[in-house]
């Protein structure tokens, strides 16, 4: 987490409801309701700025669509039907579209724990082998990446300097590969202690937390001012 | 309950499509004894206490406080035989300290306030207040393994099994879990290499290579025969 303001403080659950709808509204408007566009990103931004989100730490994770974006719209001009027109219209729609669901997404990551999202996801009742898969994943990654970086540096001193680029990615390959196998056995063993702890299919304690006031106060006004977006623009 | 914790008898096992593992298995432990199981590796030392709570099944007799260990009685028996494994990764296997250690008491039908009670005063036993939302990939291993064995005793089990509980620990943590171990009442079976531990904490031991219980006995009898230790790459 990067910001210690408001939606830091926020419950997990009502940051993933308000994420989701505006996502969803954003992704079904039409492209040409430029002025419903301005009210989704003030509703976006307005929230972003009172958590004390860092702006460049925001943008420079923003960049990380340009690739995606610029691949999408060069496919539309290339291989897509229609005037160069209609082309740029649909074109600038993906962009705002994408910019501002990627920005929801950027917003609620970076103002909430992994584990707290999960287990938001949790308690409102997503799947529990979606969010056990969830788990595992978060605890795992940094375990297996680290035993990646374990086995590359064992190679690498073995490798006197003189590997190059092609070799390099061979040997990652390779380690990938080893690093998949061990990661098998590992989920056996994990398989068993799950077993030894009484393990019948459910995984974490999710308590029944209630929402606070400023949970709700928020869910008005959010879900308030995405209403009369969609209404009164 | 039955005087004896443990009774196995001509216990059989192999991994599927390798050779037997365990060939013919014989002992028994005793309510509140330390039990220690010393082998070379690869001797088969953790496929046995796998068999101890019905994790593997292999063939012959396994009998946990009278009750023999069948498909019918596996649940309860799990929640008589705790097992620490030797890697603490593998043990905790959930995002943070808390959830790691409230797993077990959390599939034990009890109401989640009673859950975090035990859980809580386990942390505080084992010196971990404050550790509970710690995630569980930023701990030490000496840590780890604290909150590995955290997490089987808070279902509070009659019988303690660990596999390999020093290793890889530097002597400050070997030491403080030795210490740890000797302060935990009731019957414990500890599968290692570190004889010295064994020394210090078992009053009986089973010396197991190649899948077969080579001796069984007082620790300090088995413990002096060095040809015997030698002939068994220990």
């Amino acid at each position: 987490m990067n910001s210690q303001g408001l939606l830091v403080e926020l419950d997990p659950r009502m940051k993933i409801a308000a994420c989701l709808a505006l996502a969803l509204t954003v992704s079904l408007t039409p492209v040409q309701d430029h002025t419903r566009f301005a009210a989704y990103l003030a509703l976006l931004i307005v929230p972003a700025v009172l958590s004390r989100l860092s702006p460049i730490r925001a943008l420079k994770r923003m960049l990380l669509l340009i690739p995606i974006l610029a691949f999408l719209i060069l496919s539309l001009f290339f291989f897509g039907d229609g005037p160069a027109s209609r082309k740029i219209a649909v074109g600038g729609g993906i962009a705002i579209k994408s910019i501002l669901v990627y920005g929801c997404f950027l917003v609620l990551i970076l103002t909430t724990g992994t584990v707290e999202i999960i287990r938001a996801l949790e308690r409102l009742k997503f799947p529990r082998l979606f969010t056990s898969l969830l788990f595992f994943a978060v605890r795992y990654l940094k375990v297996l990446s680290h035993d990646v970086g374990a086995l590359r540096r064992a190679a690498e001193s073995r490798s006197f300097g003189k590997m190059g680029r092609l070799k390099e990615i061979n040997l990652l390959a390779r380690v990938m590969f080893l690093q998949f196998m061990r990661a098998l056995d590992r989920s056996q063993r994990i398989y068993a202690a799950m077993l030894c702890r009484g393990y019948d299919g459910k995984l974490g304690i999710s308590a029944g937390v209630r929402l606070r006031r400023a949970d709700i106060y928020f869910g008005l006004a959010f879900f308030g001012g995405l209403g009369l977006a969609m209404v009164i623009l | 309950m039955s005087e004896r914790a443990i009774e196995i008898e001509d216990l059989f096992y192999a991994y599927p499509g390798e050779d037997a593992c365990l060939r013919g298995v014989s002992f028994s432990v005793d309510r509140g004894e330390t039990f220690g199981i010393i082998g070379p590796n690869g001797a088969g030392k953790s496929t046995l206490l796998l068999h101890l709570n019905g994790v593997l099944m292999g063939e012959g007799r396994v009998v946990v406080f009278g009750r023999p260990l069948r498909k019918d009685t596996v649940r309860l028996i799990r929640r008589q035989v705790g097992i620490v494994f030797q890697d603490p990764n593998d043990q905790l296997f959930m995002p943070t300290v808390f959830d790691n250690v409230a797993f077990g008491p959390a599939n034990m039908d009890i109401d989640r306030a009673e859950v975090e009670l035990r859980t809580g005063r386990m942390l505080d036993a084992l010196g971990l207040s404050g550790y509970a939302d710690r995630p569980a990939d930023r701990l030490s291993l000496g840590e780890k393994k604290r909150v590995s064995l955290a997490s089987v005793l808070v279902m509070e089990p009659d019988v303690l099994a660990l596999d390999e509980p020093t290793a890889n620990l530097d002597p400050g943590g070997r030491r403080m879990l030795i210490r740890l171990l000797r302060s935990i009442p009731g019957t414990k079976i500890i599968a290692t290499h570190d004889l010295d531990m064994v020394k210090e904490l078992c009053s009986r031991v089973a010396l197991m290579d190649r899948g077969v219980i080579v001796a069984v006995g007082a620790a300090q009898e088995i413990l002096a025969d060095r040809c015997l230790l030698e002939e068994h790459s220990l």
